[in-house]
């Protein structure tokens, strides 16, 4: 009945992606782009091309910043 | 950055800033279209309902939670008293559901999914999520009102220079 219960139903229950949750850190990242972008570009012609370039930003440097961390931890 | 971008007040029309903020509360991106200017409104707007849409989806509609009520959906009371803690304790009632205030910042859609989600979870049809899925969610309707609050700020401030080169 409880297992029933938790089992996946859209906007009810959280779909079966525990494996895959870091990969939701890009749509969310895509989100922010694209709502930060729209505010500064002139033409929404312009907003495609920035908005994956700050997202690829964005991803970047948060790879980054956990390489360092993973690193800083593994040494110390 | 582009300067020119953000100075530009080209097709825009003049409009209270308290008017363009109050309306970007109200839904996601409707400052921009009172400021006439249309797309910024509709790009910026659907991101971020899309946002709030996606973080129910991946953590239930349970990742927002209206303050002052229980785990079951009921109305918490002080004890010994048939006072509603929202309206005698609401500092430290809306502390303990402090994700609620950015998930605010998205307006009235916040409110009526966290009314579904209180009737929901009374009907027994929507269990409370744990761990990171859950925590995920939270956290995409919460940047969600974040992104809203800075599109208000900004439509506000447009709508500000736009009715001071009005004035000069």
């Amino acid at each position: 009945m409880l297992l029933a219960q938790y089992a996946f139903r859209p906007f009810l229950n959280s779909p079966p992606i525990w494996d895959y949750w870091l990969l939701l850190i890009i749509p969310l990242c895509l989100g922010v782009a694209i709502v930060y972008k729209s505010m500064k570009v002139a033409s929404p012609r312009q907003l495609p091309l920035e908005a994956i370039s700050t997202m690829a930003y964005i991803v970047g440097a948060m790879a980054a910043i956990a390489a360092a961390v993973t690193l800083l931890n593994a040494i110390m | 950055m582009d300067e020119q971008a953000i100075e530009s007040t080209q097709g825009q029309k003049p409009g209270s800033p308290m008017i363009v903020a109050i309306a970007g509360w109200m839904l996601p991106g409707l400052g921009y279209v009172v400021l006439g200017q249309t797309w910024r409104g509709v790009v910026a707007g659907t991101t971020i309902l899309l946002l709030i849409l996606m973080g129910i989806f991946i953590g239930g509609i349970r990742v927002i939670e209206l303050p002052g009520f229980d785990s079951a959906g009921k109305r918490v009371v002080v004890p010994g008293t048939d006072q509603w803690v929202l309206t005698a304790r609401p500092v430290p009632t809306l502390m303990e559901e402090i994700w609620f205030m950015p998930q605010l910042l998205n307006g009235p859609v916040t409110l009526l999914a966290g009314q579904q989600s209180l009737a929901l979870t009374r009907s027994g049809a929507a269990m409370k999520m744990h761990g990171r899925l859950d925590d995920i969610g939270i956290l995409y309707v919460a940047i969600a009102g974040v992104l809203n609050l800075i599109i208000i700020i900004d439509s506000a401030h447009r709508a500000s220079k736009a009715s001071l080169s009005e004035t000069e």
